[in-house]
């Protein structure tokens, strides 16, 4: 099916820890399911194995109906998934519109034997470019900050340009690391609002790592519980406040 | 006159080699001591083809070009398998591996007796026999490659290249691919490094492998760290600082002897103060990381 | 012995200690300076080298390494402000002495017989103070807290502090150590082949290769790393000529990190390691 992730048992050892152990887990097309559990559960490295960060040890990755494991990050990003790392990460030397411009920017315009072709042919991509970017800024709300460096804003903005530039990605399926975390109170509502529009209404299916039970239950559909590596509870997210394995260990009620 | 000449020769042949490794560097990130064996290699190549061949300049220089570009895609196979000082590491053993080969391979290079009576340029039938039209020739390569390298830098390969230098993840999230780009950099910055030895080679008309070493890798890379990288006057002040600097030693009146062995102070001194209060450089962009 | 004082301050420093070349080379003048012009005996001179140099290195980590510290410079911006300082001590020692290669007599020439081998006694000795000096580091590391906050703190220094333990001081000592360390191998060498300013640089990636060929992250892989690469580099003077000395060496860290990166005796690091 189009923009289904499916995690079929997938093992991972740091050494002699476990960190995941035989994971099943399954991400529904159109549908935002979260991915909760304490520090150390294992749910960051469950997301790298997806993205391709780095490899599992068993188990397989489908998207799409296609094994994705152990195929290099940008391969996958490729194919339609994008990451929002923990960190955040933006470019910190580029400028806001630089950065969206490179998200902007398919692959085949950069390789050289392109840029040389296009320069003697002077054509100007460069316009369509830079009108989608600020539309994309205006639509995560940085437009006024376009020409500031990547390191000059702050951290939720910082997440807001990450956002910005997945959706100039055009991807249909975000894999979205803690992206409230961190986040003041306005700014808490703005990404919790955006990311409901998102899935709503531009029908993107979302996987999420989330500490904010409150954005968990608010917006999104389905959730996994995992604990020490293994998947604790699933089920949908009106029902997981509920369940006493999640609210002993992990919310401590 | 003549000597000014000869300084703006040489300017011009490092400003090639500068901003080449700019892309390396500057736009890439990458820290790579092996420019001094690209430079090395081009040498070589041109002149075993120039003068076994016959060839003119022209046609030997494109195929020193293709040649080393084609050594540096190789070399940057296993190189870009590391990031950071291993990169630094793997690049050096690089730079060390040709020189011992120049070295050693006689038969070839004619090891360290080097290679003399290197034809002076042939283009169209013109003969280049005086450093005026050297010079010419040097700023019309000049023109050609800085202008190929700039047209580079503010293009989307460019930009691909200073969002996989901040951050490669970041970078992979969007599909940028970092070996693809970075393999072409060291490939363009190698074979543009074999067109500033080819005119080297023709212009002193002997060469041998002690240009070619770890300190001359060095050198390159301290015009890019003192001047500045990754952006586009950075590179050039770097060319003039280092080139004219023993010039200026020599004007106040240094003898020889001593200075050869000051200038290195300087240069290690600059290298460790610019590293604390300015990373960047003179005038560059790219803070070292 | 120089791969171990390398491995120790790159372990636990993150320092591509370059300026090691130049404490080397140093090291070598102290014992000259000591021996022919201030006519000192050779123990004392000995002494005098080893106490020099480990001041010496200590400067550097306070003039040079920790200021960087304290501005939480990158590794890259470290790696060249060591190759700067390398670089000044190589021509500082090169303005004072000369270029040229130098000498020191010191009548330690007569070779000893055993069993077939000729060994020159000098090369004897340099065995045995070898042998010792690894001997005495190994119990350390494994004996003294210290050591083990020494090794700690090249896994993650930031705890360090968090901890209790001072950082400053920490790395003080293993910039001495580690110099201390390099003055013995350069006394030992300048004594039987001479000197030359320039030479810090090959030694030092010498030293490098050692550590990284038999692994960053263990003592012994230091130690290995060290015999190894002698080893090649004797086997390739017997075959070959000395010529491809540095062929040799450089060709096998290469071939060294890209089979086996984490080196002979090293381990497999988590990704999140080996990002820059």
């Amino acid at each position: 099916m189009k923009n289904e992730l499916i995690i079929d048992g997938v093992t991972k050892r740091f050494g002699k820890t476990v960190v995941l152990d035989g994971i099943k887990a399954k991400v529904m097309p159109g549908e935002i399911t979260a991915f909760i559990g304490p520090n150390g559960a294992g749910k960051t490295t469950l997301f790298h194995i997806v993205s391709g960060v780095i490899p599992c040890d068993s188990g397989g990755v489908l998207y799409n109906g296609v094994d994705i494991a152990g195929r290099p990050p940008w391969k996958i990003a490729r194919m339609g998934i994008g990451r929002l790392y923990q960190d955040v990460r933006v470019f910190r030397t580029l400028s806001v519109l630089e950065n969206v411009l490179l998200a902007i920017m398919d692959y085949r315009e950069s390789r050289p034997f392109r840029v040389l072709l296009n320069f003697i042919r002077r054509k100007k991509v460069e316009e369509d470019h830079l009108n989608e970017a600020m539309e994309w800024l205006s639509f995560v709300g940085l437009a006024d900050k376009a020409a500031l460096h990547g390191s000059e804003l702050s951290r939720g903005e910082q997440k807001l340009l990450a956002l910005a530039r997945l959706l100039a990605k055009k991807y249909t399926f975000l894999l979205l690391d803690e992206p409230t975390s961190a986040l003041a109170p306005a700014m808490l509502e703005k990404m919790i609002r955006m990311l409901d529009r998102l899935n709503r209404e531009m029908g993107i299916t979302i996987a999420l790592i989330e500490h904010n039970m409150r954005v968990v239950a608010e917006i999104s559909d389905w959730v996994y519980f995992i604990h020490e590596g293994r998947i604790a509870w699933v089920g949908r997210s009106d029902h997981v406040l509920e369940d006493p394995n999640v609210r002993e260990r992990y919310i401590g009620l | 006159m003549t000597y000014l000449f000869h300084l703006l020769i040489m300017i011009g042949i490092y400003t090639m080699l500068a901003y080449s490794l700019n892309l390396i560097i500057g736009f890439g990130g990458l820290l790579a001591l092996s420019h001094g064996a690209f430079y090395g290699i081009g040498a070589y190549a041109f002149t075993l083809i120039s003068m076994k061949t016959g060839m003119a300049f022209l046609p030997a220089l494109l195929s020193a070009l293709i040649l080393t570009g084609m050594i540096a895609f190789l070399i940057s196979i296993p190189a870009l398998r590391f990031r950071g000082d291993l990169y630094v590491l793997v690049t050096l053993g690089f730079q060390m591996i040709i020189f011992t080969v120049l070295y050693n391979w006689t038969s070839l290079t004619n090891g360290s007796w080097g290679i003399s009576g290197i034809p002076r340029p042939l283009i169209w039938g013109l003969r280049i026999d005086s450093p005026e039209k050297f010079l010419v020739l040097v700023a019309a390569l000049n023109v050609l490659v800085v202008g190929f390298l700039f047209i580079l830098y503010h293009s989307p390969y460019g930009l691909s290249l200073k969002g996989l230098r901040d951050d490669e993840p970041a970078a992979q999230s969007l599909g940028i691919r970092p070996f693809a780009q970075y393999s072409i950099a060291m490939t363009i910055g190698g074979a543009i490094a074999a067109v500033s030895g080819a005119c080297f080679a023709s212009y002193v008309t002997y060469i041998d492998p002690t240009s070619f070493t770890l300190q001359e890798s060095i050198f390159q890379a301290c015009i890019l760290l003192i001047g500045g990288s990754g952006n586009r006057i950075g590179p050039f002040l770097g060319v003039i600082f280092m080139v004219l600097l023993p010039e200026l030693l020599r004007f106040v009146g240094l003898p020889d002897a001593v200075a050869a062995n000051t200038r290195q102070i300087i240069y290690g001194l600059m290298l460790i103060s610019l590293m604390y209060w300015r990373p960047q450089g003179l005038a560059g962009e790219f803070r070292v990381r | 012995m120089m791969a171990i004082g390398f491995g120790l301050v790159y372990r636990s420093t993150r320092v591509f200690h370059l300026a090691y070349g130049g404490l080397y080379v140093l090291a070598c003048y102290f014992l000259l300076t000591a021996m022919n012009y201030l006519k000192f005996p050779l123990a004392s001179s000995l002494a005098l080298t080893v106490i020099g140099t480990g001041l010496t290195g200590m400067l550097v980590e306070k003039a040079v390494y920790l200021p960087f510290l304290r501005r939480n410079a990158s590794s890259g911006a470290l790696l060249i402000a060591s190759l700067g300082v390398y670089v000044v001590c190589e021509n500082l020692v090169a303005l004072l002495f000369g270029n040229g290669v130098k000498t020191i007599s010191t009548g330690i020439e007569p070779s000893i017989k055993l069993s077939g081998f000729v060994i020159a006694r000098l090369q004897a000795i340099q065995f045995a103070v070898g042998s010792g000096v690894i001997l005495v580091v190994w119990w350390a590391l494994r004996r003294w807290t210290l050591a083990k906050a020494l090794w700690a703190m090249g896994d993650e220094p930031e705890l360090i502090p968090v901890v209790g333990l001072p950082v400053k001081g920490l790395r003080t000592t293993i910039l001495a150590a580690s110099s201390v360390m390099i003055a013995v191998p350069a006394s030992l060498i300048s004594l039987d082949m001479g000197m030359d300013p320039h030479v810090g640089m090959s030694y030092v990636l010498i030293a490098a290769v050692a550590v990284f060929f038999g692994g960053v992250d263990s003592f012994w892989g230091w130690v290995t790393g060290g015999f190894g690469l002698a080893l090649l580099q004797s086997l390739v003077i017997w075959r070959f000529s000395a010529q491809w000395l540095d062929l040799a060496a450089f060709g096998l860290i290469v071939a060294v990190l890209l089979l086996r990166p984490q080196g002979l005796l090293g381990m497999r690091r988590r990704i999140e390691d080996i990002s820059t």
